[in-house]
């Protein structure tokens, strides 16, 4: 670029006691949410980019009379088009024309922060600067001068230590300032490296008139120059077919032209530093580097990783567990009891309707909640922490190998838990493909649903063998898998390489506001939307189970389970065994539950064990075993899938993927048990 | 495509003028970057993390397979060892 130090186009000015856009940009580990939790608090409106799976959070405050709107962006690197969390970023910087851009810098890798700077200044918005985590350069020994910073950049540069609320009104309060000056900030702006000079202004000069509005043409120059498949196209469309040649031509002699671009920008980046920033002795041993020499060694590291897991493990079943059996045995009956008694003045059906289909529906999601909380919050904590990227190396060898990133380990590690937030996990994962893929294969992780139906049925079918057959049947699902990954990436991604490119942020103590809203919003989100889902589906169950007489041996379900015999004889069931396979679309639990309804337990005096131990040969209970541990995730699973891969399409192919792997799973163990047992 | 501080060279994970692959440097060793290569995505990409040609670059972990971890710009960055063969460099 040329013009350094240079002058921003003339804004019309902000006028009295109207509203200020500011969009909070930042690299990834920064601490920009937690800037965003303390500026918007429970204020926000949480949802999706348009038309992308990118959540978008945006809140709003008032301050000192002024109506302040934020949008938090995408953590992003830089600003090629490369991601969509990129494209997001700058669109929306171009488009939008917030008031001031407000980035938020880590003190503690100031260098490598600033490239994003540099990136933002090619913009040409206002800005401040919110150099964050202070304390944390000061403990890696690391000296700043926010002040010099600020003169050698031309922007305002507030100390911070968001963590600590430190810091944080002091940026807003420079972000107002800088929004109602009515003078433009003059910002001194990185220049492209000397060998490259000519080119970008050959380049310029032959798009000038044709840059549409707003891209400044300026930087439309330099990302042609960087090879950016965005502008290009959009240049191609804008040029008249000679112009495009001649600039074609120009970009083709000089291929390499985006090395001296950034090139430009980390010699800028030096002299911000040589300015502001003083660095640690050699030698000086810090504490993350005291903490990585167990936590990413190749085998130290693994062993640390199982200790991790134990310890959520452990949570689960010491807070987790007796909750949900409380909420399983007492919550719901209080709640039922009292909408019962609500309803004493109702017809029968529908004191039915609402206690068996709508509790019902509602109870199963309850009982599982106490567990999600749990799963939420030890992402939440890993993440703030910055342990998900050492977990994500020392597991990267392993999910490689099955066409997995290493940083789908955590989120499927969270389906034993419960498949949801193995579902909704999978954000912290880069590209659309490693998502898609990480949540299409979650449901494979057996859940502590499904394993508590396969050790009920695994002692009543095999009394003999119930452990080996329970740990098998445990391995069965995650060995289809590691297969099921093998085969996708051989059939469907040859040769597409996931890159493998993270960065090991510094650790740091978790901030408990921070974790606190992230899972308080997750949770929500899962309620509102997942809820509604569940809700229906559980309610449209219950009617198909009681419809037309109130007898579930001659409902719809039992008609359609009818209907399923000729797929069920194939593998030894009835229709009644198929009846407990659907019913368990609703909650994997309620696959005993049925099974005890229509055969009818309670009726003698015979219980479960003994009614199902002469209804199932070892062969057909180790079919419908099978079934239970491969088959269609739960309704609640599904729900997410669908939110958070945007289409219902991806929810469908779920659905046959395991319906189809489940059916013919069963088929084979009942095919091959009949021969061999 | 390969990209170099001046001009283009042949394909290929070629060690050319004593540069070697990062990946090939050990644990503790330091490097200074002498190219990239791959397209321009990989290559904007690493940029923005500070590999670029001239930096100075050191190993933290290489445990001679799967992920590297490299210490570039104040920031330790895991690595593929795919992208870690991207990058050439010289040993001081």
């Amino acid at each position: 670029m040329t013009q350094a130090p240079a002058v921003d186009e003339p804004r019309p000015p902000t006028q009295k006691a109207k509203s200020i856009t500011i969009a909070l940009a930042g690299q990834p580990n920064v601490g920009k949410s937690t800037v965003f939790n303390i500026l918007t608090g429970l204020n926000q409106h949480v949802g999706n980019w348009p038309g992308k799976t990118v959540e978008r959070r945006m809140g709003h405050l008032e301050h000192h009379g002024v109506g302040i709107d934020i949008i938090d962006l995408p953590g992003t690197y830089c600003l090629t088009a490369n991601s969509p969390e990129e494209t997001i970023t700058r669109d929306f910087v171009i488009f939008e024309q917030p008031d001031v851009v407000m980035v938020v810098i880590n003190a503690s890798s100031l260098e490598r922060n600033l490239y994003l700077v540099t990136e933002l200044l090619a913009l040409h918005r206002p800005m401040v600067i919110g150099l964050n985590m202070m304390d944390v350069a000061r403990q890696e020994g690391y000296e700043i001068q926010p002040e010099e910073l600020s003169a050698a950049i031309g922007a305002p540069v507030v100390p911070m230590v968001a963590s600590r609320g430190q810091g944080v009104h002091e940026l807003l309060d420079a972000a107002i300032a800088v929004a109602e000056q009515g003078e433009p900030q003059e910002l001194n702006r990185p220049e492209i490296r000397p060998d490259h000079e000519t080119v970008l202004v050959q380049v310029q000069k032959i798009i000038a008139r044709h840059v549409p509005a707003p891209y400044p043409a300026d930087w439309v120059a330099l990302k042609l120059l960087e090879g950016d498949a965005e502008i290009t196209d959009l240049m191609e469309l804008h040029l008249t077919p000679e112009a495009w040649s001649l600039v074609q031509d120009l970009l083709r002699e000089h291929e390499d032209a985006i090395i001296a671009v950034a090139g430009g920008r980390y010699e800028w980046i030096s002299r911000m530093a040589r300015a502001a920033l003083v660095r640690p002795r050699v030698g000086h041993v810090t504490l993350t580097q005291r903490l990585d020499k167990a936590a990413t060694h190749p085998f130290w590291g693994l062993l640390v990783l199982s200790g991790v897991l134990a310890i959520i493990f452990g949570l689960t079943y010491a807070i987790g567990g007796p909750l949900q059996e409380w909420v399983e045995e007492t919550g719901i009956e209080i709640i039922s009891g009292w909408v019962l008694s609500l309803l004493a003045w109702a017809p029968e059906w529908f004191q039915a309707l609402i206690a068996d289909g709508v509790i019902g529906g509602v109870g199963a999601m309850l009982t599982f909640l106490p567990i999600l909380v749990i799963f939420f919050a030890c992402m939440g904590i890993m993440e703030d922490v910055g342990y998900m990227a050492r977990a994500a190396y020392v597991m990267d060898r392993f999910m490689h190998s099955i066409g997995l990133h290493g940083k789908s380990f955590m989120p499927l590690f969270l389906g034993f838990g419960c498949n949801v937030p193995a579902v909704m996990g999978a954000r912290i994962l880069e590209t659309r493909r490693n998502r898609l893929l990480t949540i299409m294969l979650a449901p494979l992780v057996p859940c502590t649903a499904r394993l508590a139906v396969l050790t009920v049925l695994a002692q009543i079918f095999f009394p003999g063998n119930a452990i080996l057959v329970t740990w098998l049947l445990t391995g069965l699902p995650l060995v289809v898998l590691a297969l099921s990954g093998v085969v996708i990436r051989l059939l469907f991604l040859r040769g597409e390489q996931s890159a493998f490119i993270m960065e090991m942020p510094l650790y740091h103590l978790p901030n408990r506001r921070t974790i606190g809203l992230t899972v308080w919003q997750r949770t929500l989100s899962f309620l509102r939307k997942a809820g509604t889902v569940i809700l229906a589906v559980s309610v449209v169950v219950w009617a198909l189970a009681t419809l037309p007489h109130g007898e579930i041996d001659t409902s719809y379900l039992a008609t359609l389970g009818r209907g399923l015999e000729p797929v069920g004889q194939l593998m030894g069931l009835d229709w009644r065994s198929m009846v407990a396979i659907l019913t368990s679309f609703i909650a994997k639990e309620n696959a005993v539950a049925t099974l005890g309804v229509l055969y009818g337990v309670g009726e003698g005096a015979r219980g479960l064990g003994d009614v199902l131990a002469g209804q199932f040969t070892a062969a057909s209970g180790l079919a419908f075993l099978v079934i239970q541990m491969l088959f269609i995730p739960c309704v609640a699973t599904l729900a997410v899938i669908r939110q958070e891969t945007d289409s219902w399409k991806w929810v469908l192919v779920n659905i046959l993927f395991l319906g189809v792997l489940a059916l013919g799973g069963g088929i084979i163990a009942y095919q091959i048990a009949n021969l061999v047992l | 495509m390969s990209l170099h501080s001046g001009r283009m060279h042949g394909g290929g994970i070629v060690k050319e003028n004593g540069a070697v692959s990062l990946a090939d440097l050990r644990d503790g060793q330091e490097g200074s970057v002498v190219a990239l290569r791959g397209g321009h995505g990989l290559v904007g990409r690493m940029a923005a993390l500070g590999f670029t040609v001239g930096a100075t670059v050191r190993i933290v972990r290489n445990p001679g397979r799967g992920p590297i971890i490299v210490s570039v710009l104040d920031t330790q960055i895991a690595l593929g060892r795919g992208q870690a063969d991207h990058v050439l460099v010289r040993r001081p």
